[in-house]
């Protein structure tokens, strides 16, 4: 077997001597279960190649040997430092060809570290292997490798490097070929849901759960199930009602999907018929949100009920007393109501202006006048958001409608003589 | 060392850099102390709740400085503003945190100020001395030194809102030039 091994990697190293890179890729892929079945001897072949001339082989066989790893201290601390080494230094032109055994090593690698209960080593590794994959496109390219720093900064509790890579927004995703399935793009929507929910940006969190439960797809995924139930409580979080499905979402979505989210569709409804409702249905399915991992979420419905229900009063009332102001929202004494009228004009959620003297508070309408300088910088960084996403959009245009396959649907069956023969144009894609 | 808070901005993203970096995952305990203190003086409570949450057990025991500053954390995440000044001025800090934690109580006062300006119309002294966790007699010098009037009868105070900051005005001509980019990007699409 280890001779198999041997003419395995001969073989690549000769190809990628002879910069066939595309062969070489496709060498590996098929020997896949050579290097699986000789995990023994695998640091012996790592020994032999060097990663910035043999990426494609190293890349590979640094896969097999992370899946074959034993989470032992050493052993992690080893592997570490070769896939830290390997992703600063591989080279970027024969990285573009084996780009998902990159992100399947990179996958095996934080699964490595997890499990080894050290998850916060990698995030710097990660980040520069994204870096690495969007070598030839912009920050704006999905790559397999951004669901994984998503995944680590979860798994470690540090979440700043998620959220300042799920603030770039995302507008084209890397082919499966080049490491980005179905499962990828649902779970970086899914973790970079949790992201934003953990730390509290709720809109950006819906925004990027509905995208998960709106994706195309013919049969039921946990990931999109477990979205679903997210989905809800945020959107109630939110502005205490769920909207309908997007009407791009599959019809998996409210066929198969929605029966299994019984305990969290009851929840609405408990949720809009006040405080007692609310509160009894989680104290009774408390242990089901426990399972799921919602409960922490589930519990902060209670307060956004209250501050909902003091918005709504600022639309109706012009004053109103604060011990009218705790009957009406059922908090039990002024003083709570006053607590959260403090808050919220802290946050920015309401305008109001509290008179102690008189027991009163004036709502007031929103201040802003649109007319300061921070207005126009503000309308300057959405414009220039709008321009690029549209400059992109004239782009994918522009490579669909070069794209043979789509001329070919759209012309009908035609004689094949009749077909615009496949271009230089092509290889745009 | 009093730092600015620009300074402490940069300093924690110094930090934060050492923690990524830290051959085996754990910093030395002085960079939690400090990237704790520094979140608490950005107000930013999430981060600082994540970071006391990711601190292994051990180095929690190790160091009793981090259970004391979360203790601030912590009353700061529930919002319970008079028990913040308790806190803050009950514990003696050590030497890496004790400027940061001289600079928050400044600037929590500060921020709590101007919400009781945004937020009322008339608070009683007694609030307003517990809110800024200060004694009466100090609370009212501040409130005077603002211009907010005392009514004497019911021991109330009338704040008054802070005058907006002065906008910046940038140049015409980059205005101008903003602009016309603006209109023939919009006219592109005619």
């Amino acid at each position: 077997m280890a001779t198999a091994l041997e003419h395995l990697v001969s073989e690549v190293t000769s190809l990628i001597g002879q910069s066939k890179y595309g062969d070489a890729a496709k060498h590996l892929q098929k020997s896949r279960d050579i290097l699986s079945k000789n995990s023994g001897h695998l640091d012996t072949v790592l020994a032999t190649l060097q990663p910035q001339i043999h990426t494609i082989a190293v890349a590979a066989v640094l896969r097999a040997r992370l899946a074959a790893a034993v989470p032992t201290d050493s052993a992690i601390d080893t592997l570490h430092a070769t896939v830290a080494e390997f992703v600063a230094v591989c080279d970027p032109e024969q990285l573009i060809h084996v780009q998902d055994a990159m992100c399947e090593m990179l996958e095996e690698y934080c699964r490595l570290l997890v499990t080894g209960g050290c998850p916060m080593r990698g995030i710097e590794v990660i980040n520069s292997a994204i870096l690495r994959l969007q070598a030839h496109n912009s920050s704006h390219h999905l790559t397999g490798a951004h669901p994984l720093l998503l995944y680590l900064c979860l798994a470690s509790q540090c979440l700043k490097p998620a959220v300042a890579l799920l603030d770039q927004q995302i507008m084209d995703v890397a082919k499966e070929s080049e490491g980005v399935t179905v499962k990828q793009f649902l779970l970086y929507h899914y973790y970079g849901g949790m992201v934003y929910t953990a730390v509290k940006r709720y809109g950006r969190a819906h925004h990027f759960f509905k995208i998960c439960i709106s994706t195309p797809a013919l049969a039921v995924s946990h990931i999109m199930m477990e979205a679903y139930k997210k989905y809800i409580i945020v959107s109630l979080l939110i502005d205490g009602k769920v909207g309908k499905l997007p009407k791009c979402a599959s019809m998996v979505v409210p066929r198969f999907i929605r029966p299994l989210c019984q305990v969290y569709l009851d929840l609405i409804q408990a949720f809009q018929s006040g405080p007692e409702s609310l509160s009894q249905y989680i104290l009774q399915h408390a242990p089901t949100f426990t399972r799921e991992g919602n409960y922490g979420l589930v519990k902060q419905l209670t307060s956004a009920q209250f501050k909902q229900c003091i918005q709504k009063l600022t639309r109706t009332f012009l004053t109103l007393s604060l011990a009218d102001v705790a009957l009406r929202v059922k908090l039990q004494l002024p003083k709570l109501a006053q607590q959260y009228l403090l808050n919220m004009i802290e946050d920015g959620e309401i305008h109001a202006s509290i008179n102690q003297k008189d027991g009163m508070v004036v709502f007031k309408d929103n201040p802003e006048q649109y007319n300061a300088s921070d207005t126009l910088d503000l309308l300057h960084e959405r414009m220039e958001r709008v321009m690029e996403m549209e400059k992109r959009l004239v782009e994918m245009e522009e490579a669909i409608q070069k794209n043979p396959s789509y001329i070919h649907k759209l012309m009908g069956p035609v004689d094949e003589d009749m077909l615009p023969q496949p271009t230089a144009s092509t290889s745009a894609m | 060392m009093a730092l600015s808070l620009a300074e402490y901005n940069e300093l924690a993203a110094t930090l934060e850099s050492q923690e990524l970096d830290a051959p085996n995952g754990v910093p030395p305990d002085a960079v939690y102390e400090k990237l704790l203190a520094i979140y608490l003086l950005q107000n930013d409570v999430m981060s600082a709740k994540f970071l006391w949450k990711r601190i292994p057990a051990s180095v929690k025991q190790r160091c009793p400085e981090l259970e004391r500053l979360w203790g601030v954390g912590r009353v700061l995440f529930t919002r319970d503003r008079a028990a913040v000044f308790v806190v803050l001025n009950s514990t003696q800090w050590g030497p890496n945190v004790a400027p940061i934690m001289a600079a928050l109580i400044e600037s929590y006062r500060e921020r709590t100020l101007e919400l009781i300006a945004s937020a009322y119309t008339s608070i009683g002294l007694d609030d307003v001395s517990k809110l800024l966790g200060q004694e009466r007699e100090a609370a009212l010098q501040k409130t005077q030194a603002l211009g907010w009037d005392l009514d004497a009868a019911t021991q109330m105070v009338m704040p008054k809102a802070f005058p907006k900051e002065k906008v910046h005005h940038m140049p015409s001509e980059k205005q101008l030039e903003r602009l016309t980019e603006y209109i023939s990007f919009l006219e592109k699409g005619l």
